[in-house]
């Protein structure tokens, strides 16, 4: 088995081990020989490899008058599940199998449908393959989508797999972010919010066709006390750089959030009570905040400038901050909007 | 009457099923998505009911509900004012959007209302209106079986003593 003529320099093997290439290109070549029919089946490797799954479904494709075997394959290595579709074919001249890696679908006529996840295998996949701190808190929460789903619209499929696939896509694409409200539309796409006040809002709903649809309510950044909302539909991929313009990743990422907490603690400590308020009497610039919880005098500002937006302080003329009531709870979870809910609308 | 307006003062429910509920109890704004085959949201016109408390109103909506609607055991009655609903989506939605709600009765739910001028897949709009939920009660009943089991053995206590006299 030639492996370079079955690999291209992008190839989907990149990082797996040449026992599993061996024994999945075997089985593929073995297949290919007997008369071919749609089928699936999977293959597992022992070795130290992280590949946990791969499935193989082989059908026809027309070459002008000549029908041709095609296999697909999907598979799912340890930190990501690639699904990139690819055909693999007998060469006419040498009668062996030559691969050809296809990231879209062939222009071809063919017989039978593309393999599809099932929802529990996605599942369980958010577990053993997503780097999040919360994958196994996801996974919980997807089961009982699934379980509450079924309960209220026991006629139609819980969740849309291709919808699940697309949002492990995606959160493997953006690491470190905090953990996101998922619910499930009533056509069963995964919805993602983060929130943490009227003005920092961000939603996501995920269509299994690779796109998604968005929407995002921003502090504009010239008007502070206005609220910029927009929404549409664009590709997965494409998600991440148009919704940055609005500071979307300032309250969805961990690190930011980390930030956030440092502050409202460093506040905390330096505020005394009176007369049932906190007061932080001694001046301290956005600079001084900035060193004592080690973060950007930019990030603070940006921090501080929300705190005052949202009523939690009030920094008067003189420099002195009231804290009316408590500060918001920095929370990587489900009570994180329950907290403490905003005092006023945006 | 089909299509009157409701008035300012009156309030309104939407049915939030259990996988449209975040892990925090609030209600998402998947809530407020028009579901297949709807042109308009559904919703129920809790005055109509001319019930006069909110325990009874919700409770008249659950019966409703459930003859109609496969209930999730965690799913939620979310509770909106019509002009709070009106004026917060005229003022902050981008386009301006007039919202109207109108009375739709049907045969086997006459408080049935519907929220127009939503169009499908309008995420945007759903999840302001999912600002504007006032309260929120479970869509079904959790029986509370030590409770029974406690009225029953009180039942079945006060019926032997009035036996044994």
């Amino acid at each position: 088995m030639r492996l370079n003529a079955l690999t291209q320099p992008d190839s989907l093997y990149r990082g797996l081990s040449s026992l599993f290439l061996d024994s999945l290109i075997l089985d593929i070549y073995k297949r290919s020989k007997e008369p071919i029919a749609p089928y699936t089946s999977s293959i597992s490797t022992a070795s130290s490899s992280t590949i946990l799954l791969c499935s193989l479904q082989s059908y026809e494709i027309r070459r002008g008058t000549e029908k041709r075997p095609c296999h697909e394959i999907t598979g799912v290595e340890s930190g990501k599940l690639w699904d990139r579709r690819y055909w693999f074919e007998h060469s006419v001249e040498s009668k062996q199998p030559h691969l050809n890696v296809a990231t879209t679908s062939p222009s071809i006529s063919q017989e039978a449908a593309p393999p599809k996840d099932s929802t529990v295998e996605l599942i369980s996949n958010v577990i053993t393959q997503l780097k999040v701190p919360f994958a196994r808190r996801l996974a919980k929460r997807l089961d009982y989508l699934v379980e509450a789903s079924r309960e209220e619209y026991p006629h139609q499929a819980p969740m849309v797999p291709e919808s699940l696939r697309d949002f492990i896509n995606y959160l493997q694409s953006i690491p470190n972010v905090r953990y996101p409200s998922v619910v499930l539309t009533t056509n069963g796409n995964i919805r993602l919010e983060w929130r943490k006040a009227r003005n920092h809002h961000f939603a996501v709903e995920f269509l299994g066709d690779g796109n998604v649809r968005f929407v995002v309510f921003a502090q504009d950044p010239k008007h502070p006390e206005r609220t910029t909302r927009v929404s549409g539909l664009t590709s997965a991929d494409s998600l991440l750089s148009i919704v940055q313009p609005y500071g979307v990743f300032d309250w969805v990422s961990k690190q930011a959030m980390d930030v956030y907490g440092r502050v409202v603690r460093t506040l905390l400590n330096l505020s005394r009570e009176e007369n049932g308020i906190g007061v932080i009497e001694q001046r301290s610039t956005n600079q001084d905040i900035a060193n004592m919880v080690g973060a950007s005098q930019e990030m603070v500002s940006r921090i501080m400038k929300d705190l005052e937006i949202e009523n939690y302080i009030k920094i008067g003329k003189n420099g002195v901050i009231e804290i009316p009531g408590k500060l918001p709870q920095d929370t990587d979870g489900p009570s994180e909007r329950s907290a403490e809910a905003p005092r006023t609308a945006a | 009457m089909q299509g009157d307006p409701l008035l300012d003062s009156d309030h309104i429910t939407r049915y939030c099923g259990a996988s449209q509920i975040n892990e925090d109890g609030t209600i998402s704004g998947a809530t407020f998505r028009l579901r297949e085959g709807e042109s308009y949201l559904s919703v129920n016109w809790l005055e109509f009911l001319e019930l006069g408390n909110r325990e009874a109103e919700s409770s008249e909506i659950r019966r409703v509900l459930s003859s109609k609607l496969g209930i999730g055991t965690k799913a939620k009655i979310g509770v909106l004012n019509v002009s709070e609903l009106r004026r917060y989506i005229f003022a902050e939605s981008p386009d301006g959007r007039d919202l109207q709600v109108r009375h739709q009765p049907e045969p086997d739910d006459p408080s049935h209302s519907g929220v127009f001028n939503v169009e499908m897949d309008d995420d945007l709009i759903a999840d302001l209106i999912t600002e504007n939920v006032r309260e929120s009660y479970p869509a079904k009943v959790q029986l509370d079986w030590s409770e029974i089991r406690r009225k029953i053995a009180l039942d079945r206590h006060s019926n032997t003593r009035a036996a044994t006299k």
